[in-house]
């Protein structure tokens, strides 16, 4: 009779433990599953982010966007010429400044030197500052440009440069990182998110 | 005439010329007889100095139809018994004849053609002098800056013309509108500018007779600066950010229609003024198509087409 109970005890132990332990299984399986889908979520995610402008924007709206970031290269090297230009006042050449600053998207970023005869590369704040004391220096640009290696967030726009100083005339070909990425942009005291279209290395 | 009718008639030609030699016959070809063959060939060999056979005549002349025109060389023999030279002359006799019917039927026939010209030439000028009355009035309408007293730039300005809820954009030529009122109907000139203030003018059917009107636009005195701004050169710059900073609201927003539409790029304030502190090229270039003002009358919102 004691041995029935001790095995009715032993038994009833068993039983409670494989329950547990399905439990504990079916807990784990649920969390694994849970878990994969998370990683699937994420994976995608991490797809959407990384896809290409190419893909995003239909070829004539790309197009339009980069023809746009040309009309930016125009107006950079305006600024640039204004900047050696001795009959502009300072404080012109301080607003010159701001907007040369405004195209780009970093401060320091690279861009070849074209005060020096060597093209150096150098940051635009010393570009800027080499500027401000040159020579008189004329930039004028080709107007047969290239657009390439389109990625998530920029591609490359190839143009020619011409340079004269010194009454000397020298032609230098440019490849050049245009940044295009959604931005939040203050109206007031609305901000809103747009599209920024802004100058890289060189 | 046919080949084959001038053959019958040559024939009966035949028969008459041979009666005037035996006029004793008094039948036609049907009661040509054997005899008559005879004395018909011996006529020929007389005259014509030529042989006809009897076969010949019993087959192209003794019957009454004739599927086929004989021989030319026989015809000849036979145009010359009846007084031709041969069978050309005969059948050119008739052509003449032919000919000057011909004429006439194509001289009436002008005749008519030209009658008709006539007519229908009298019907169109008819329709046109009474369809005229009921053409379209047409005035032209001068729109004008209402303190130069000059016309307006022909793109700076749009005008639509409303009626029976139809509106209808008409073509401004150099400053200058035609507004058409057929039914002498009330007209309403919707005149919309991002230079000059909105206007509406209601034409009445008594003012239809004025050869020419003038309307006065009011410019928008902020945005006609923002115009100059916009294609002037670095002089005075000062003067223009001080101003830029009074006619622009603080929460401005610039929209600049890519080529074809296809994009925008959208500026605030600050990123705006730099740009039209210190102009450039691609500034002067720019052509504003839309502005809109807020409460103060400072400008928020502006469109830009990029060229």
């Amino acid at each position: 009779m004691m041995l029935t109970k001790r095995f009715n005890s032993l038994e009833s132990n068993k039983n409670k433990m494989s329950k547990k332990f399905l439990l504990i299984v079916a807990l784990f399986c649920g969390l694994f599953i849970k878990a994969q889908e998370a990683m699937k979520e994420s994976v995608s995610v991490k797809k959407v982010v990384v896809q290409s402008l190419n893909q995003k924007f239909s070829a004539p709206v790309l197009n339009a966007y980069q023809e746009n970031s040309k009309s930016k290269v125009d107006d950079v090297f305006s600024y640039f010429q204004m900047l050696t230009d001795a009959s502009l006042t300072d404080d012109l050449k301080k607003e010159v400044v701001k907007n040369i600053n405004l195209l780009y998207q970093n401060p320091n970023t690279i861009v070849v030197d074209f005060t020096s005869e060597t093209f150096d590369k150098i940051t635009v704040q010393q570009f800027i500052q080499k500027l401000l004391i040159s020579e008189p220096i004329l930039f004028s640009l080709s107007e047969e440009t290239k657009y390439n290696a389109v990625d998530f967030n920029s591609w490359k726009i190839s143009y020619s440069v011409s340079r004269t100083k010194s009454g000397i005339v020298t032609q230098i070909k440019v490849t050049q990182k245009m940044f295009f990425f959604e931005t939040p942009k203050l109206f007031g005291e609305e901000t809103k998110v747009v599209f920024s279209t802004l100058l890289g290395e060189m | 005439m046919t080949q084959l009718e001038k053959f019958h008639e040559l024939k009966k030609k035949v028969l008459l010329k041979y009666q005037e030699q035996y006029p004793f016959f008094q039948g036609n070809w049907k009661s040509f007889s054997a005899q008559d063959i005879q004395n018909l060939i011996g006529l020929i060999e007389v005259n014509c100095k030529q042989t006809v056979s009897e076969k010949w005549i019993y087959t192209h002349l003794k019957p009454e139809i004739n599927s086929k025109v004989p021989r030319k060389d026989m015809l000849n023999i036979l145009s010359k018994l009846v007084g031709f030279s041969g069978w050309d002359e005969f059948i050119f006799e008739d052509k003449i004849f032919e000919s000057k019917e011909l004429k006439e039927s194509k001289k009436s026939k002008k005749m008519f053609w030209f009658s008709l010209l006539i007519l229908i030439f009298v019907i169109v000028i008819a329709v046109g002098f009474f369809h005229k009355k009921e053409l379209p009035k047409k005035k032209t309408i001068e729109l004008n800056n209402q303190f130069t007293n000059e016309k307006v730039n022909s793109e700076e300005v749009k005008v639509f013309q409303v009626e029976d809820s139809v509106t209808q954009e008409l073509e401004i030529i150099e400053g200058k509108v035609q507004v058409s009122n057929a039914d002498d109907k009330k007209t309403k000139l919707v005149i919309q500018s991002p230079f000059y203030e909105p206007k509406t003018v209601v034409l009445h059917p008594n003012q239809a007779n004025e050869p020419q009107q003038t309307i006065d636009l009011k410019p928008d005195d902020y945005a006609m600066m923002l115009k100059a701004f916009m294609l002037s050169d670095n002089k005075d710059w000062q003067t223009r950010k001080e101003r830029l900073n009074t006619i622009l609201a603080n929460n401005l927003e610039v929209i600049v229609m890519l080529k074809n539409d296809l994009g925008s790029e959208y500026f605030n304030k600050n990123e705006f003024s730099q740009k039209l502190i210190v102009p450039t090229s691609t500034v002067r270039k720019m052509k504003i198509v839309e502005i809109k003002n807020d409460a103060n009358k400072k400008i928020q919102f502006i469109r830009i087409k990029q060229e």
